[in-house]
């Protein structure tokens, strides 16, 4: 597939699964369905279906109290609350998607998360909101404190202890997760869970890297950290997120969000001479071609005079 | 070689240890009575044959010099490994394009083997190769791969003083720390090259590349570039081959990244290049038909003798 190596294509229920090799200079854009299908468009001259969700309308008042204390890890935090009502129903593409790319599904709400992570590419994390005891702060660990880990694939999750360069969450009672890597067990997501707090966030690539390595906890949402994702995915990720929820519990009601996000992405600006194009390939590429791939991948092109 | 006798003897030396022909000695003694000779003692020393081999011939009456004569059919020669060889045919070709050669420590040190090479400590670009890192002082590693010369080389020029155009060639051993099977070795050889000038294009790496490989494959095979990623090089393009009608990947490239070539000492302002790196078991294996990495370093003579 021009940059990326197809490594296999499968036979998984009627539509074929592609298992694509990302290499580390696509993986902030690529490592989501969004961004593979964005990719063959291009390839192909398909266009992408326009399928940006809108978030539902906020019902609930009150706002979750977040405060984010250290700005240089934690570029972005976007939360909110949902309440999830009584009522919950199976989204249909859900679960066979997750489990034609290998994914086990585990509850309604996980699914919804973990399906909008492969979407879209934002990774979302869910605190039970009943179990967090005061305002949710951001910030680097202190030496010493313990938390312990969900762990949804064996049993019973292991407890880490932390040192300064870890970064977590934490309420009054201690931290809740490991921000960018793995959610706590205290407040993690059960069948009881009435009231939610969604976190879609973005944090600084290589302190995630630092801490998953140290404590040998690679996960799929620090694989995504790690190779730095915008922080303007986070909105995206949440709009599509309460969408899904939306139809997961029909009797849902969102609070609206807080978004904590201190510096704003700024939009980089690049000055080349056209002519780089044909000394660095030895061969000659049309500038209207050249303009027209760019624009293709969302590149604004500009031509400035002389 | 021959051997021949001053008069004719009578005596046969072989008609006493085999019914031999009835025919009357000659006196000219042809090698093969002499091949005939080390055959009968074919199970024996190679020390124990020459001194039988003396002993009968001097009962012969034979004149006891050249018994290497005898015994030289029996001497096992000796054979370059595949890997060898290969390497030696493909610096041979870079050498007719002038370049040169250069050799890198199989003990590396973090700075060289990643950080010059643009891969910084913390991202993810380190996961693209297992490393063995060496317990003990210093962050030291064994060679993940041969770039790293590239470094050294340049490093080398600059404290002497030489400018560019470089063109160096860097074969060398490099090490993963990966589980091995019929296709990944931990071990492996690679064959690094650097071409430094004023203005360097893919279209220069398309026609060096295009040369080795007819040298190496034979003149009907084509090259051809895919885009791809390495931190060192930008663009980066990963070299397929058509071997036997099939296209195989071959070799990463690429236009060296401005990082590099400051690590390296001089200004990517003014000059660029271009590197590339073979994967020699790879090659070997190709044009072998040899199924199994691990074969190349077993150290079966059973094995190397086939080349």
């Amino acid at each position: 597939m021009h940059a990326f190596e197809v490594e296999s294509v499968a036979e998984a229920g009627g539509d074929q699964v592609l298992d694509i090799k990302v290499l580390p200079d696509r993986a902030h854009y690529c490592l989501s369905h969004k961004g593979v299908a964005m990719e063959i468009s291009i390839l192909t001259g398909e266009p992408c279906r326009d399928r940006a969700a809108e978030g539902p309308a906020a019902k609930l008042s009150a706002k979750p109290d977040i405060r984010v204390e250290d700005q240089a890890f934690c570029r972005r935090y976007i939360g909110r609350y949902a309440e999830l009502g009584g009522t919950v129903r199976a989204v249909p593409h859900v679960r066979p998607l997750l489990e034609a790319i290998g994914e086990r599904a585990i509850s309604p709400l996980v699914d919804a998360a973990n399906f909008v992570m492969f979407d879209v590419g934002q990774p979302l994390h869910a605190f039970d909101a009943d179990l967090v005891e005061g305002p949710m702060v951001v910030r680097a660990a202190r030496k010493g404190e313990r938390i312990a880990l969900l762990d949804s694939s064996s049993g019973a999750g292991r407890e880490v202890e932390l040192i300064e360069t870890d970064h977590v969450i934490v309420d009054d009672l201690g931290p809740l997760a490991i921000a960018g890597v793995k959610g706590g067990r205290r407040a993690g997501i059960t069948g009881a869970t009435r009231r939610v707090i969604i976190e879609s966030a973005n944090f600084d690539p290589a302190a995630v890297r630092r801490t998953a390595a140290r404590l040998d906890l690679r996960s799929e949402s620090s694989k995504r950290f790690e190779n730095e994702i915008t922080p303007e995915l986070a909105a995206h990720g949440m709009a599509e997120i309460s969408a899904l929820m939306a139809e997961a519990f029909p009797e849902a009601a969102f609070s609206p969000v807080v978004d904590a996000y201190p510096v704003k992405a700024e939009r980089t600006v690049m000055a080349f001479d056209p002519s780089l194009i044909e000394s660095r390939l030895g061969a000659a590429v049309p500038l209207e071609r050249a303009k027209g791939i760019l624009s293709s991948m969302g590149i604004g092109v500009e031509e400035a005079g002389g | 070689m021959t051997v021949t006798l001053g008069s004719g003897r009578a005596a046969d030396p072989l008609a006493s240890s085999m019914a031999a022909s009835a025919d009357p000695p000659s006196p000219r003694l042809t090698r093969s009575r002499y091949s005939n000779m080390a055959m009968i003692r074919k199970t024996c020393t190679y020390r124990e044959t020459n001194r039988k081999a003396s002993v009968t011939a001097e009962r012969a009456g034979f004149m006891p010099f050249e018994y290497n004569a005898i015994v030289r059919p029996m001497q096992p020669e000796g054979h370059i490994h595949p890997l060898s060889r290969t390497i030696r045919e493909i610096c041979s070709v870079f050498f007719e394009l002038g370049f040169e050669a250069a050799l890198g420590p199989e003990l590396e040190d973090e700075y060289h083997n990643f950080d010059a090479l643009n891969i910084p400590a913390d991202h993810p670009s380190r996961d693209m190769q297992d490393t063995f890192w060496v317990k003990g002082e210093g962050r030291r590693l064994l060679a993940t791969q041969t770039s790293a010369i590239q470094i050294r080389y340049m490093e080398a020029k600059k404290k002497a003083g030489v400018e560019p155009p470089f063109r160096v060639i860097a074969p060398g051993k490099v090490f993963r720390n990966e589980a091995t099977d019929a296709t990944h070795e931990a071990q492996f050889f690679q064959l690094e090259g650097l071409y430094v000038d004023r203005r360097v294009s893919l279209a220069h790496l398309k026609g060096v590349l295009e040369r080795a490989f007819k040298a190496v494959f034979g003149d009907r095979t084509g090259i051809r570039f895919r885009p791809s990623y390495f931190p060192f090089v930008e663009p980066a393009v990963e070299v397929d081959a058509e071997v036997g009608g099939k296209w195989l990947e071959v070799l990463g490239a690429g236009l060296v990244h401005p990082k590099v070539l400051e690590a390296g000492g001089l200004d990517p302002a003014k000059w660029q290049g271009l590197a590339f790196a073979f994967g020699i078991d790879r090659i070997v294996m190709l044009k072998h038909g040899i199924d199994d990495i691990r074969l190349l370093y077993g150290g079966d003579l059973r094995f190397s003798s086939q080349f």
